[in-house]
């Protein structure tokens, strides 16, 4: 096992300084990995729970059981119930306070959405911010150990007379390793950067538009109250 | 509860992932030559281990022996080198006592060669002093007959050089008495075609006078042209006629040229009349 034994000896044999390079770099590596998977899931959840509840929702069934059912779920609520759900209750709740004009209603409706909304958005773009650090630093962190490897290996050269290919060569791959492992970080979190925050925004669009919708409806029945 | 569970599987997920990637890059780099720091590399020294002792023994019998034989071999010199020193010696000797007879030998010959040398010096040197005399008696007498001979040479140039001159002269002379004489010649060409002229303004010329007319007439004048008379002698190629009609014509012309040919006037002159055709 001469093989798999070198290339550990690399990292084992390098400088502390690369040594902590390299170190914090599987770190990035493993927590963007970890956000990966767990936005993944996360968005995968947010998606599917919009189109249940979408299709539960124009589905024609009364607001008032609908609401009944969401809440009696409890927790694993996804964001655009938790929308309806503010969004409803407020309005009940303001309608059930005495007589208010239908604007009145209407707005604190729309105001509770507004900030559910802004709460959902934030759990989904949670974290994501690590990724986009990741991806743009590690590189530059990786070539950083890389720079360091290259400067020891040389300072060592200083007092041989007959440099060598064979005396550099060995600390250059060493030290090359970090720019590897910079790498091996950045990408992913790159591509996840980009293909989530790209997917929250359609989330969002998707949250604002049904936002609208609920709140003209919400207007409908408030104003139909107000001539009762 | 859930989200404990949630960020577990993430995390686990999470390590699995980089330990694939550790399982790819060990397989990745399984054909890589292992790195080896370059080392010094010690020179090999090839040895074969001996009994050193049973060499050693061995060594120094061969040296004990040699040492012997070289004993033995130094003692025959010796002897031999003794014995031709005694032979050299007497050599020696005997060279020396020759040698003393020849220094003997060859100091009496070189007495003799050398009193034979002055007697011959000396003779050589009054050979030389009477031959010097002679070659200054000699030198004298040359020196004397150069002397003469200059002297005559000296003569002899101022004959040739009064000579030369006198030459000189002569042909000075002469070349004056041609140039003369030509002078005096053409002047007496130019007389005569004067004469013919001055003949031919006052010649009445007759009929019967041909181209081709030479006639020598013969005209007495005194000094200043005067003619005294004239005749027609010698040959004459024209009839009477002509011979009278030139007659008639010199003393018509009463007087020949004068002034400018006196040096060739002659009171008796002589010349041939031509007519050629006007």
């Amino acid at each position: 096992m001469q093989s798999d034994l070198q290339v550990w000896q690399l990292i084992l044999d390098a400088s502390w300084m690369v040594k902590f390079v390299m170190l914090l770099l599987v770190v990035a590596s493993v927590a963007s990995w970890m956000i990966i998977f767990r936005k993944r899931q996360v968005l995968a959840l947010a998606e599917r729970g919009a189109n249940t509840f979408e299709e539960r929702f124009w589905s024609g069934g009364e607001l008032n059981r609908l609401y009944q059912g969401i809440t009696e779920k409890g927790n694993g609520s996804s964001g655009m119930e938790q929308l309806f759900v503010a969004g409803f209750s407020e309005f009940a709740r303001m309608r059930n306070q005495g007589r208010m004009s239908p604007d009145r209603l209407v707005e604190g409706a729309e105001r509770a959405m507004r900030i559910a909304l802004a709460r959902e958005t934030d759990r989904l773009e949670h974290h994501l911010s690590f990724l986009a650090t990741v991806g743009s630093t590690s590189p530059y962190i990786g070539l950083f150990g890389t720079v360091w490897g290259i400067m020891t290996s040389f300072h060592a050269l200083a007092n041989v007379n007959q440099a060598t290919i064979a005396m550099v060569a060995p600390g250059i791959s060493e030290a090359l390793i970090a720019t590897a492992m910079g790498l091996f970080a950045a990408i992913p979190a790159v591509i996840a950067y980009n293909k989530y925050s790209n997917q929250v925004e359609r989330l969002e669009l998707r949250y604002d538009n049904f936002k609208e919708e609920f709140s003209s409806i919400l207007q409908r029945q408030a104003h139909s109250l107000a001539e009762e | 509860m859930f989200d404990f569970w949630a960020r577990t599987r993430a995390f686990g997920l999470s390590i699995g992932v980089h330990l694939l990637a550790a399982v790819l890059v060990v397989l990745g780099t399984m054909e890589w030559r292992p790195f080896r720091p370059p080392r010094l590399e010690g020179l090999t020294i090839e040895a074969v281990i001996v009994d050193t002792q049973a060499l050693v023994e061995r060594r120094d019998q061969a040296r004990r022996e040699a040492q012997l034989a070289e004993q033995r071999r130094q003692e025959q010199e010796r002897r031999e080198r003794e014995l031709t020193e005694q032979r050299q010696r007497a050599r020696e000797l005997e060279q020396e006592r020759q040698r003393q007879e020849q220094l003997r030998l060859q100091q009496l010959r070189d007495q003799a060669q050398r009193e034979r040398e002055q007697r011959m010096q000396r003779q050589q040197a009054e050979l030389e002093r009477v031959r010097q005399q002679r070659a200054e008696a000699e030198r004298q007498r040359k020196l004397e007959e150069e002397r003469l001979k200059q002297l005559e040479a000296r003569h002899q140039a101022e004959a040739q050089a009064r000579q030369q001159e006198q030459a000189e002269a002569q042909a000075r002379q002469q070349e004056q008495a041609a140039f003369r004489a030509g002078r005096l010649a053409s002047l007496a060409e130019q007389y005569y075609l004067a004469i013919q002229e001055q003949v031919t303004r006052n010649w009445l010329r007759p009929p019967t006078a041909r181209p081709g007319l030479r006639c020598t007439l013969r005209v007495i004048q005194i000094p200043g042209g005067e003619v005294i008379s004239a005749q027609v002698t010698g040959s004459c190629n024209g009839d009477e006629a002509t011979r009278r009609s030139l007659v008639a014509a010199v003393e018509r012309a009463g007087a020949l040229p004068y002034r400018g040919f006196e040096d060739v006037f002659q009171r008796e002159i002589d010349f041939v009349f031509r007519y050629d055709g006007e």
